[in-house]
């Protein structure tokens, strides 16, 4: 019927989350291969909220709405996991006179963002002082979470390279709580002042666990896309940036306070990628004033437009057709972050490649 | 037009180019694959079912490639993969179909939350569906099969699907996968219904799968009203029993065995509560067919005397 | 910290809501905002209605109305006994505890 070439599932998927009423426009094989790609990367429930925000979910034709909603009850059903594993961690810290941090997932569910309810968890990240890190792990222990990997090997890189004890897991819940001191990896290039974000965090709710302010966890969401992130997740990281900057960035006085706390905290770098990322992949609006003065942040030129160039292509989202899936964008990565991470090639790799052959075993998968 | 109408060849060709895509109610299956025989057995296992074209749109779209297998020797295992994906480890070669079977089970009870999906078998004779959840030892694939073949209409041996908005039950016929012993007990008791390929040593022992009878699969996407909610129990050599289940008590069971009833939340707590009310919950224990077959008989026509 | 007995008022937690499908054997209650289900017995299921019904009562007086409801002795269910199942249900984030 269609003439022309069809236009690959990634550009209609990026197309369809912008403007959710192209939608309206797609034939069957466009849909079915819509619906493949946003699930292969992880943002199936996400399209679904985008067209329900824009109204037009309930003109979509019978079937892709029907997996639309599917998708974005999968996800709402992890989101009140995730509450009640957030309520459960309070009540043991709180008695230890522990403070909390929600971080990532966790805390856009505590802000109330609406893409809060559409992300596929499978943990929640706390972040505790690190005076505390070792207090807050006994009193999870004693009331009856349990370490997920007794391998010594990933104990050992737990808790010496990374910024976080392993994961604890409470027997019959299907949610692991990831317990961090800080936003980045201690032996880290960025080296923030982890005091810094607790005194300029937010309290949330009637309880007290707090979450990063709009500034920081703007920073800390680019961190993590560039130097934390799984290979997989990785668009899906960058919606969660976009949500964000959208959220927080309808407030003028938020920008200058961003430049400014980036400068502050040594992390300019990964707010320059961060702004150029969402720049060129989902065009997210940014004052020019803030995008400017990010150039402050910028590495030499020639590195500057080699990354830019990449960051496009690495950042879109994964093709599901291609088999086998490109290896381009993982090779970017791993010398992004060993360059940052100032670790060892030989000890990097080993150690990511057991990380994601576990988490594939985990087969929390993209539905 | 129909898989089996296709020639050996044909049906190949087309699984090894654009697909080989069936419609499989509810849902339509896109199946893209180099295995010739992969397509041959999907070809006996399916033949009555309706074709769909390549083009049409697919609920799912699976390839099973080979991969190098862990011993270092080329290609002797097959990968599932959909969306791009492959939520499983390799199986051996010979186990594709399996793999396909298994693997489509498990994406099916992972999206399609527009329904409640129990964990059981359905059959209906009547008017009259019979749920017959899964456990151990509960038979229920080789009952929901051997049913099939006195007369019984089969809707699936794994999926109850209930409709949301009643108490219907919308079938999913798959072929039924026998194991063990059980293969042995229904070639005995329908010496004439198909059953497919042996493979020996999967990871539930020996396979093999019943072809679901054209009569079954004419009766299409009709749904049914459940009239019962029987917990099977086989034991061998127990003669039957059948005792009535509090309701509550079904309650419970049947939302721990389903498959998303906590995904499905508020709407799934209502679906299984319309349906302990309106049905009657037993336990069936036995261990014969013809004794179960019987039982079942005298619960259907005990709620046409309602 | 102590606190007697007629200093706890109970509630249901806010956006809270439950439903009840009573059967012969035995009530099932689903719990809208955690994506639980219970199986209850009779007094646990009434004073959760009358928590429902009736916010902030003290504890005393929750029992003086469950007894009431249920039509039974206090040597049936004895205030302490209701006490340990408050703070069960509270626990289970099925009601919450507030200064009266």
């Amino acid at each position: 019927m269609n003439a022309y070439p069809r236009k690959p599932a990634p550009a209609i998927l990026v197309n369809a989350i912008l403007d959710p009423r192209s939608l309206a426009d797609l034939d069957a094989a466009s849909w079915e291969r819509v619906l493949s790609c946003a699930r292969r990367n992880a943002v199936l429930a996400y399209l679904g909220e985008c067209a329900s925000l824009a109204g037009v979910i309930d003109n979509l034709p019978e079937i892709p709405r029907e997996y639309l909603l599917s998708a974005r009850m999968s996800a709402a059903r992890l989101a009140q996991l995730a509450r009640w594993e957030l309520d459960r961690v309070r009540r043991v810290l709180q008695a230890a006179g522990i403070p909390m941090m929600a971080l990532k997932g966790a805390a856009y569910i505590l802000r109330g963002m609406p893409h809060a309810a559409t992300r596929l968890l499978s943990d929640i990240d706390i972040m505790v002082p690190p005076s505390h890190i070792a207090a807050a792990e006994q009193a999870l222990l004693a009331a009856g979470w349990r370490a997920t990997n007794v391998d010594p090997y990933d104990q050992r890189y737990y808790r010496k390279w990374s910024h976080e004890i392993p994961p604890l897991q409470y027997p019959g819940r299907l949610l692991a709580v990831d317990v961090h001191h800080t936003i980045c990896p201690p032996v880290s290039r960025l080296r923030p002042d982890p005091e810094a974000f607790w005194i300029d965090s937010e309290a949330r709710g009637d309880s007290d666990v707090r979450v990063l302010s709009p500034a920081d966890s703007v920073l800390h969401a680019a961190v993590h896309l560039f130097f934390d992130s799984d290979f997989d997740g990785r668009f899906r990281d960058l919606i969660d940036l976009h949500e964000l900057v959208v959220a927080f960035g309808a407030d003028d006085a938020f920008w200058p306070r961003l430049v400014a706390r980036a400068r502050e905290q040594g992390l300019g770098r990964p707010l320059y990628y961060a702004l150029q990322a969402l720049s060129r992949v989902l065009g997210t609006p940014v004052p020019a004033v803030a995008s400017q003065a990010a150039i402050e942040f910028r590495p030499p030129l020639p590195v500057a437009q080699w990354m830019n160039r990449t960051l496009a292509n690495v950042l879109a989202p994964i093709d599901p057709q291609r088999w086998p899936p490109a290896h381009r964008g993982r090779l970017w990565l791993l010398y992004v972050r060993s360059h940052w991470l100032r670790m060892p090639a030989h000890l990097l790799v080993p150690h990511l490649v057991r990380k994601s052959l576990r988490r594939g075993r985990q087969g929390a998968a993209n539905v | 037009m129909r898989v089996g109408s296709l020639s050996r060849d044909d049906a190949q060709t087309r699984m090894a180019a654009n697909g080989l895509a069936l419609h499989i109610p509810p849902i339509t299956v896109r199946v893209r694959s180099p295995l010739r025989f992969l397509a041959e057995q999907m070809r006996d296992l399916y033949c009555d079912y309706e074709l769909a074209d390549a083009g049409d749109f697919a609920d799912v779209d699976i390839r099973m490639v080979r991969v190098r297998g862990i011993r270092n020797f080329p290609h002797t295992e097959v990968q599932f993969i959909v969306d791009g994906t492959t939520p499983f480890d390799p199986f051996p070669l010979a186990q594709a179909l399996p793999m396909f079977e298994w693997g489509l089970n498990w994406v099916f009870a992972h999206r399609m939350h527009r329904y409640l999906l129990l964990h059981a078998a359905v059959v209906e004779r009547g008017e009259r569906a019979l749920v017959l959840p899964a456990w151990p030892g509960s038979g229920k694939s080789t009952l929901a099969a051997s049913l099939s073949c006195r007369g019984w209409r089969y809707l699936s041996d794994e999926f109850g699907i209930i409709a949301l908005e009643g108490v219907n039950v919308v079938p999913f016929a798959r072929p039924a996968a026998l194991k063990n012993e059980s293969i042995d007990v229904m070639r005995e008791f329908a010496p004439d219904a198909f059953i497919g390929t042996l493979y020996p040593e999967t990871r539930k022992g020996t396979v093999a799968h019943f072809r679901v009878p054209t009569q079954s699969i004419l009766r299409g996407r009709a749904p049914a009203r459940v009239a019962a909610i029987v917990f099977p129990q086989f034991n061998a050599g127990a003669s039957v029993s059948l005792s009535a289940l509090g309701k509550a008590t079904a309650f419970l069971k049947l939302a721990g065995n389903a498959f998303n009833y906590e995904v499905v939340g508020e709407r799934g707590f209502r679906a299984v509560s319309a349906l302990v009310r309106k049905s009657d919950s037993y336990v069936l224990r036995y261990g014969d067919l013809a004794s179960a077959h019987a039982a079942l008989d005298d619960i259907v026509r005990r709620t046409h005397m309602q | 910290m102590v606190t007697t007995k007629s200093e706890i008022g109970w509630r249901l937690p806010a956006g809270q809501r439950l439903l009840f499908e009573d059967f012969d054997d035995g009530i099932v209650m689903f719990d809208a905002l955690v994506g639980a289900t219970h199986l209850l017995n009779a007094s646990a299921a009434e004073t959760l209605a009358i928590v429902e019904d009736a916010p902030g009562l003290a504890t005393t007086d929750i029992h003086r109305r469950l007894l009431d409801r249920l039509s039974i002795p206090e040597a049936a269910l004895p205030l302490s006994e209701l006490e340990v199942l408050l703070w069960r249900l509270e626990d289970l984030n099925l009601v919450c505890a507030v200064a009266q």
